[in-house]
């Protein structure tokens, strides 16, 4: 092979596979001059690197803390209307109220159009149910009925309160 | 930090959680200033990208990928932020003046560490947006491979070719330095 091919293996050598490596390893054992960009890239690499280590840090790191979160609450946190919002902006749910609200008025639309009269009962259920309802009522009302009669004698509106209470006792006896 | 820490205070903070939210500016501050002080050397410019990269995550925290690092996005985003700010002419035309002041100084000094820091930054600026992103992000901030890809969104083989020039440029400026 020829050094051309070497040649970018030898500044990506921390980033070439083992293989490449290898390859490498034995090309520079049989060749000078790419062994000397070898180590003037590895030298290259050595004052990189001690440029790197040199840690940076703000000199304010409390300060600059501080003035981000001075910035969070003026920007007032996501609340739920943001987050509905975000909700509405996702295309699945947008289609997903779509189809929800087409068949709530298509429902709609076939209640209001329907002239035929209601069925009367649709199951042996819901028919039981009535006449139980009504057959209840029906004797509610039997029993009001005769109980107002019962003591009909004794409600006048010219009588006194008194009269009422000694009537509807005399009934009871 | 642990990621199911993390996590769990992106959750808070997603929740308008201020306490937890001042918890993860505080764990991730440096690597963005860092960031930002390798692509700008300007204090006040840096302190501001960071401000406004945190704001624009506390904004986006609901848009959060759990498949990425927090780390990995704020990286995206303060680089962003700073290739942004290398875009301005004015800043370009300020660091080429710098440049060859700085290096004929160096040809005068014997070098020290301030002053090779000074020369690879110098060299750095003299790199195209990419490759000089590359290089910060994998040569200064030693950032995996992979974590260069994913907060750049490029793949492996376009990575490589601009980190291979970067530092083809970087060797050729420091050559002077180099012991036969």
């Amino acid at each position: 092979m020829r050094c051309s091919n070497f040649e970018k293996n030898i500044f990506l050598f921390k980033e070439a596979s083992e293989a490449q490596q290898d390859a490498l390893r034995l090309h520079l054992k049989n060749c000078k001059s790419c062994e000397r960009l070898f180590q003037q890239t590895m030298q290259m690499e050595r004052l990189v690197k001690e440029v790197a280590s040199q840690k940076i840090t703000s000199a304010n790191t409390a300060k600059l803390t501080s003035r981000i979160m001075e910035r969070i609450p003026l920007q007032s946190s996501p609340g739920w209307l943001d987050h509905a919002l975000d909700l509405l902006q996702n295309t699945f749910i947008k289609t997903a109220l779509a189809t929800i609200s087409t068949i709530l008025l298509v429902t709609f639309s076939v209640e209001f159009f329907n002239d035929t009269p209601p069925a009367k009962y649709q199951n042996s259920i819901t028919s039981g149910f009535a006449i139980l309802n009504s057959t209840l009522f029906k004797e509610e009302t039997v029993r009001q009925r005769s109980k107002r009669k019962f003591f009909a004698e004794c409600i006048s509106p010219f009588k006194s309160q008194q009269y009422l209470i000694d009537c509807a006792k005399s009934k009871l006896k | 930090m642990y990621p199911e820490q993390e996590l769990d205070l992106i959750r808070k903070s997603q929740h308008g959680d201020g306490i937890a939210f001042r918890l993860l500016v505080e764990s991730h501050q440096a690597l963005a200033y860092s960031i930002a002080f390798r692509f700008t050397r300007e204090e006040q410019e840096s302190e501001d990208i960071v401000q406004e990269a945190f704001v624009k995550i506390w904004k986006n925290l609901s848009k959060y990928n759990t498949e990425f690092r927090f780390k990995t996005w704020l990286a995206r985003i303060v680089t962003n932020q700073c290739l942004d700010y290398l875009k301005s002419a004015r800043k370009k035309s300020m660091s080429k003046i710098l440049i060859s002041e700085e290096m004929t100084i160096s040809h005068e000094h014997k070098m020290e560490s301030e002053e090779l820091k000074t020369i690879v930054y110098k060299l750095a600026d003299q790199l195209t947006a990419k490759q000089k992103t590359v290089f910060i992000l994998r040569d200064l901030e030693m950032l995996e491979p992979e974590e260069v890809c994913s907060i750049l969104q490029i793949p492996d083989g376009n990575m490589k070719s601009n980190l291979y020039y970067a530092r083809l440029k970087i060797k050729e400026g420091l050559k002077k330095f180099y012991k036969e």
